[in-house]
Order: structure tokens, then C-alpha cells, then sequence
């Protein structure tokens, strides 16, 4: 009865407010082509994107390489593609285990207050006195280059976000009158952060995780870029664009312009989607 | 007011504190042991061994130790980089106006740039100039800056030839002008040296349009949204009512209003241009605390980059404080509760 209380009214009203927009459909479609790309790779290209092939190095863009060919010979476009993986992948499961960690300190903070909510925000905002990509290469830097590692550090970097905006919407929830009951019918703890709060404070960390998947990919390419986080041959596309780095001033232009197009395009993509969904769930943040 | 700067002041002490137990936890963290690394992983006889270890305080507890670091770091002592061979802090103040003038300059020119452009996008409303101003933001935010540098290079200095190429702050054989601020084009104005002013103004075009292309978007949006809000006040109808020019009410009245949370936002991206912009000093090769702190990852060096770390983390908190205290003299509204 408690839990019926809690949390039937909120996925109504949701499916009330939801109001579609283009921002929601051409950032949705532009993720949705870059999911595409990712799992269908191997069907979308002849070649592979690793096995060298040194004769046919350094081929400008043509109908056969349509991105060209980097200093090993591989066809940039097919490395573009299984790169979607890696990026995608990354950001999927730093914004994952950011937001998990995040939101229910948050919510512990804001829930319990007291002693709790200082220990806790007063770490968050340690996090918050770096800047983002500083800490990230330096977390890199410290537990030493590698995927694994540049997720790990990207992923840290990422938790304060969450703990915050779970931090004071929980303490706007917890003010609520169907929480109010809901405590009043002397529901625990756990109860009341999850099925009252949890459910009504669900939309703001959607809408920071959506728009935190385009702001992670920037910050693991740029840790690929300076050699902290994928390695080659892995075709990241951070680690892509330093690769080319040095032909770009030879005028081969393509091995590095046309792995930051793609990251351009799905941040734009995952920052189009987050806009969209906070006009779609929200209307008064408009 | 007065309570309410020194509030602030404990505040940024309490958190210059943390930082340093931040990258106190961070310097532990450093794979490896630090005699074998200060050795290259060289044999070491053990005598030399127990007197490295008791001269850098590593047979102390934890809690010691951390108190000797916070020492260290409170006098400026960051220790020595194992690249250099000299104390980490001097290397950093010898780089830090690079830094500055690069960053300064990106500033300067994304609000050059994006002012009027913002004030532009207000006036016309979702018209075309103002969709298309929002796409241009939109994709000038999900740019890497390092990959927008290595753009320029291409188009602009190997294609164009307008730029020179990415060699630093001033382009091979122009001699350093006397140092007074740190900042080249001053400098050697100051000196009366033409020839490096327009060698310092020329290196410096690429690395600052970079570091101004993510922030003229944020310009933008905030001097845009608040031009909105405030042209949709009762004192712009009033002043229209009472026969001012739209000119008069817009930039007279309305700008001056707008432009106020416009500039606070940009000068806490100061801080944060701080961080992001090691990766377009390493692009450009400019000598910066940035390609210092790039240089020190490559090699090995972890002090070095804990320390680069810690001072920019402690001048970000800076900033921080001298934005909300400006804000605080300027704006009589905010209150310092």
C-alpha cells in the first residue's frame, strides 16, 4: 500500500509531461546511427582494423578508402567504425558507474543530513576543486595507461555530478507529502529512498547522464589523445587523432580529422538528446 | 561584507587543505617504489636505501608524513622533478604567465567574438541568425580542442599559410624580449621590439582561437538567455514608453544588466581553461604549465605532475573566490548570508 502510494502517481505523470521535440529526435537518431555503426562494423566494411598493410599507406580519400588510409595502411572509415565501440563503450560505462555511485551518496546526504551529509558533500566538493579533464589525466597518469583505467579515472571524475543534483533533489522529494505519508505509515529508510524518493528524483539524473555521456567521450578521447588511455592499435578515437597527429602538418589530413568528426557528431548527438529530454520530462526548466 | 570575504577566505583555506590531501592520497598512489624510481630501477645498497628513505621521511606514519607534505606545500615546496632536476614550483612559476597570456588572450577574444553575436541572437529571436548562431555553438561544444588545433595547423598554417607553425611563443630566432610581466606581447612592446610583438601576436592567433571556440558558445547562450530576460522587464517597456531609441533601452539598459552573470560565468571558465587547456599547449608546443604537466606524464615524472596538479587545483580556488567577491562588490542584490 505504502509503495503503491510512493510510486504509481509518478510514472503517469510522466508519461502525462512527455512531450517530444527535434532536439529529442535528430540527438536520438544521431546516437542511434553511431549505436548502428558500432554493432554492425564488421558488415558495413571489407576491411579490418587493425592488420597493417604498409604498401598501402598514406592513401588520400577515395571511393575505395573512403577516409583514406593511415601510416600502416589501415582504411580510416573501418577504423572510424569499430571505434564507435570503443567510445560508446567508454562512455556507457563511466557515466554507469558515475552516476551509480553518485546518486546514492547523494541521496544518503540529503536523505540523512547531519554528519552524514557533511562528510559526504564535503568530498564531493574535493572532486569538484579540480578541473575535470586535469583530474582525469592525472588519476590516468597515476594508476598507469590503459582502458581499464582511463573508464576508472573518467568515471571518478564524473561522481561529484551526480552526488549533487541526487543531493538536493532528494532533499526537495523528502519534503513531499507523499513522502510525508509515506513516513508517517512508518516506512524504513530503505523503503522511503526507494520507492518514494528514488522514483521522483529519476529525471534530473537521466537528463545529467545523457548529457554526461558526451561530455565523458570528450574527456577519454582526450585522454586517448595524450596516450593515457586506450593504446594503439585499438582504434579509439582519441587515441586515433594522435596517431595522425604528425601527418596532419604533412597535409595528410584525414587519418585525424575524421576521428574527431565522429566524436564531434555524438557529442553533439548525446548533447542534443539530453537538451531534448529535459524539455520532454521538464518542461519548467525550458 | 567584510564577514562575509573573510567566510570565503576560511572556506578556501579549508579547501587548499583538502586539495593537498588530495594529492597527498594521489602521490601514494604512484606505482612503484620511490627509491627504485629515484634510481631507474638501478640496484641500490641498502645503507643508501634507509638513509633515502629517512631523509624523505618514509619511515614516518602516514599522518606524519601527510603533515610534512602539507608543510612542504604551504612553504611552495613541491619537490624535484626527476625531468629537470629543479624544484617542481620554480619550473611552474617560470610557466605560468605562458599559460596566462594564452589563456587571457582566448578570452579576450571569445568575448570580442561572442558579445556582440550574443546580443545579436537576443534581438532576433528564432530568426535565421539566431539558428544558425545555435547550431555553431552546438557543435563548437562537442569539438575536442586538441583535435580543433590540429585543424588549424592544417588549414590555416600548412594550407593557407597564414599562420606560423606551432613552435612556441615565438617563431626560431626572434630573441626572448626582457623579461617584465612574462607575457611576450607586452614585453617586447615594452622593449620597444616590434618584430617580437608581431612574432609573439602571430604564434599566439592558432592556440587562442582554439581556447576561445569552446567558450564563445557558452557567451553566447548566457549573454542571449540574459538579454531575453531582461528585454522581457517592465523598466525596457517603460523606457520604450517613454520614447527611448531600442538602441538606447537595448545596450544602455538591458546589456548592462545581462552581462553581469555573462561575465561571472566566464571568469569561473577561466579555472576550468586552466585544466583543459594542457592539451592545447601540448598541441602547439606551447610552453606553458600545460605542456609541462604533458611533458612530465610522458616522462614518468609523478611529482612533477601532482604538483602541476595541486597549483592549478589551488589557482582555480582562487579564481573561484575573486569571481564571488568581485560579484559581491558589484552586484549590491547578492547577499551574504
Amino acid at each position: 500500500m505504502r509503495s503503491e502510494v510512493a510510486t504509481v502517481p509518478v510514472p503517469l505523470a510522466a508519461r502525462r509531461r512527455f512531450k517530444w521535440n527535434s532536439s529529442l529526435v535528430i540527438g536520438g537518431s544521431i546516437v542511434l546511427l553511431m549505436v548502428f555503426a558500432a554493432v554492425f562494423a564488421p558488415l558495413l566494411t571489407p576491411y579490418d582494423p587493425i592488420k597493417l598493410d604498409i604498401r598501402g599507406r598514406f592513401q588520400a580519400p577515395s571511393t575505395t578508402h573512403w577516409f583514406g588510409t593511415d601510416q600502416y595502411g589501415r582504411d580510416v572509415f573501418t577504423r572510424v567504425l569499430y571505434g564507435a565501440r570503443y567510445d560508446l563503450l567508454i562512455a556507457v560505462l563511466a557515466v554507469a558507474f558515475a552516476a551509480g555511485v553518485g546518486t546514492p551518496l547523494g541521496m544518503l546526504a540529503g536523505y540523512f543530513r547531519g554528519w552524514t551529509d557533511v562528510v559526504i558533500m564535503r568530498v564531493m566538493d574535493l572532486l569538484l576543486a579540480f578541473p575535470n579533464i586535469l583530474l582525469a589525466m592525472t588519476l590516468a597518469a597515476v594508476l598507469g595507461p590503459s582502458l581499464n583505467n582511463a573508464i576508472l579515472a573518467v568515471a571518478i571524475v564524473g561522481i561529484a555530478g551526480y552526488a549533487r543534483i541526487a543531493y538536493s533533489a532528494t532533499m526537495a522529494a523528502s519534503t513531499e507529502v507523499y513522502v510525508e505519508a509515506a513516513r508517517a505509515l512508518g516506512a524504513p529508510h530503505h523503503r522511503l529512498l526507494l520507492n518514494a524518493i528514488l522514483p521522483a528524483i529519476l529525471a534530473p539524473i537521466v537528463i545529467r547522464g545523457t548529457l554526461g555521456m558526451g561530455f565523458t567521450i570528450l574527456l577519454a578521447a582526450g585522454l586517448g589523445f595524450i596516450g593515457l588511455g586506450a593504446q594503439p592499435p585499438t582504434p579509439e578515437w582519441g587515441a586515433m587523432i594522435n596517431e595522425g597527429r604528425n601527418q596532419v602538418i604533412l597535409g595528410r589530413w584525414w587519418t585525424s580529422v575524421f576521428p574527431g568528426l565522429a566524436i564531434v557528431l555524438l557529442v553533439t548527438g548525446f548533447n542534443l538528446l539530453g537538451d531534448g529530454l529535459r524539455d520532454a520530462l521538464d518542461p519548467r526548466t525550458r | 561584507m567584510i564577514p562575509y570575504v573573510l567566510r570565503r577566505l576560511v572556506a578556501v583555506a579549508v579547501l587548499v587543505v583538502g586539495i593537498s590531501l588530495v594529492t597527498f592520497a594521489l602521490v601514494r598512489m604512484v606505482p612503484g617504489d620511490p627509491v627504485a624510481l629515484y634510481y631507474g630501477g638501478m640496484p641500490v645498497s641498502a645503507d643508501i636505501e634507509q638513509s633515502l628513505r629517512r631523509q624523505w621521511g618514509l619511515d614516518q606514519p602516514l599522518p606524519v608524513q601527510y603533515l610534512r607534505y602539507l608543510g612542504g606545500v604551504l612553504r611552495g615546496n613541491l619537490g624535484v622533478s626527476l625531468a629537470t632536476g629543479r624544484p617542481i614550483m620554480d619550473d611552474l612559476v617560470r610557466r605560468f604567465p605562458a599559460t596566462v597570456e594564452l589563456t587571457l588572450a582566448g578570452v579576450l577574444l571569445a568575448l570580442v567574438v561572442g558579445l556582440p553575436l550574443g546580443v545579436l541572437a537576443a534581438l532576433h529571436r528564432n530568426g535565421p541568425v539566431d539558428h544558425l548562431l545555435r547550431i555553431v555553438s552546438l557543435v563548437s561544444l562537442g569539438m575536442p580542442n586538441f583535435w580543433l588545433g590540429l585543424v588549424l595547423i592544417f588549414v590555416f598554417g600548412y594550407h593557407l599559410g597564414w599562420f606560423p607553425p606551432a613552435e612556441g611563443r615565438l617563431a626560431a630566432g626572434i630573441p626572448i624580449p626582457e623579461r617584465v610581466t612574462g607575457f611576450y606581447t607586452i614585453d617586447s612592446l615594452l622593449a620597444g621590439d616590434l618584430g617580437a610583438f608581431r612574432s609573439a601576436l602571430a604564434q599566439m592567433m592558432a592556440p587562442a582561437i582554439t581556447v576561445a571556440m569552446g567558450l564563445v558558445a557558452v557567451v553566447i547562450r548566457m549573454l542571449r538567455a540574459g538579454m531575453l530576460e531582461e528585454l522581457g522587464k517592465d523598466y525596457v517597456r517603460t523606457g520604450r514608453s517613454k520614447g527611448l531609441s531600442p538602441r538606447a533601452v537595448y545596450y544602455k539598459h538591458a546589456l548592462r544588466n545581462a552581462i553581469i552573470p555573462t561575465i561571472t560565468v566566464v571568469s569561473i571558465q577561466i579555472g576550468y581553461l586552466l585544466g583543459g587547456n594542457v592539451l592545447v599547449e601540448a598541441v602547439f608546443a606551447w610552453p606553458g604549465v600545460g605542456l609541462y604537466y604533458i611533458n612530465a606524464i610522458n616522462a614518468l615524472d609523478y611529482n612533477a605532475v601532482i604538483g602541476a596538479t595541486l597549483l592549478i587545483a589551488v589557482v582555480f580556488a582562487l579564481i573561484n573566490l575573486f569571481v564571488d567577491v568581485l560579484n559581491a562588490f558589484i552586484d549590491p542584490r547578492i547577499h551574504y548570508a
